[in-house]
């Protein structure tokens, strides 16, 4: 059994401390550190046309795989905290930008949950899909809030700020309302689409998301790195 | 419970939420059974009733991956988690 440590107040990290011959998989780029007995190998989980699944779907093709004895740090790459999502042949489906790791007993596939969804939300509704037996490992930007919601119980949740939810939930993507709500709401950088969840089943949600962290990063740079046209110091 | 089970925050005695992310705890283990019974029951028709008979003409099948005896049909065994025959979306 592989023991866990999720350290940390507002910018939660985990560890993990590996016995003999266990295995955890992670995706690339959120390891902060290792003992030198871990040994990474990079692998395309579930073959090839698996892979070029999670490909498609805006994850990794290559999976990153830590084998024991010793300890591994996994960090995101902004504050937020950790969540422990313990998996009991049951499945639960995340946004693939906020995976950190989980056990060898749990398949990763990815799935084009709803193709509305999909397009239509922008960055991150691709959705990583985690089955089987084993912890999984997610990270919530900015902090988390969740949602049990019971038989027939619904939310709507802004489309970027969705992190996961359990598998067998219904999504559908609702627009934020008639043409000038939506114009006024790209002004607003309100979000333009919900997800709306109908239960019964958990759902987690992240408190930033990266759309609105780099649109307000964006307003405050300097005029000639920003986006748009600029002309004699004035920006369009 | 003295932790979330949504987010592993630490609970406040007394009350009936996570201070932390705002989840129902209360309700918690009834939406989880509900979600670990859909995987429970083979998916049916609405309005068909599986009599016992049904039941006891279960199909096993051998798992490819951990030789377990799995129900005809489930998609993922279990006993070790793995999918007994590779889906794609397309």
């Amino acid at each position: 059994m592989v023991e866990y440590r999720i350290l940390g107040y507002d910018m939660q990290h985990v560890r993990a401390y590996l016995q003999q011959g266990e295995t955890i998989f992670g995706e690339g780029g959120h390891v902060v550190a290792k003992s030198p007995s871990v040994s990474i190998a990079f692998k395309a989980q579930g073959g090839l046309l698996k892979s070029l699944e999670r490909e498609i779907t805006g994850s990794r093709f290559f999976i990153t795989e830590l084998a024991g004895p010793g300890m591994v740090e996994f960090s995101s790459f902004l504050p937020g905290r950790v969540i422990q999502i313990p998996l009991e042949g049951n499945g639960i489906k995340v946004e693939s930008n906020s995976f950190l790791f989980a056990e060898s007993g749990v398949q990763y596939s990815a799935s084009l949950a709803s193709l509305g969804a999909g397009i239509l939300g922008g960055e991150g509704i691709f959705l990583a899909t985690f089955r089987g037996r084993g912890n999984v490992f997610v990270h919530a930007l900015g902090g988390v809030s969740s949602y049990v919601l019971k038989q027939g119980e619904e939310i709507e949740v802004e489309a970027e700020h969705l992190l996961a939810f359990d598998e067998n939930m219904q999504v559908s993507v609702t627009r934020l309302g008639n043409l000038r709500t939506m114009i006024l709401g790209a002004i607003e950088q309100e979000g333009l689409f919900f997800v709306k969840v109908t239960g019964p089943g958990r759902v987690w949600v992240h408190n930033v998301s990266i759309g609105q962290l780099v649109g307000k990063i964006v307003r405050n740079l300097p005029a000639s790195q920003g986006p748009g046209l600029n002309i004699g110091g004035f920006q369009i | 419970m003295d932790k979330c089970p949504m987010c592993g925050a630490r609970l406040q005695q007394g009350l009936n939420y996570c201070e932390a992310c705002g989840a129902d705890i209360t309700i918690y283990q009834n939406v989880y059974n509900d979600v670990l019974n859909n995987y429970s029951q083979p998916t049916q028709t609405p309005g068909y009733q599986p009599s016992y008979q049904a039941y006891q003409q279960t199909q096993y099948q051998t798992c490819p991956h951990c030789g377990a005896q799995i129900p005809q049909g489930v998609q993922f065994c279990p006993n070790c988690g793995k999918e007994v025959k590779k889906r794609h979306f397309w």
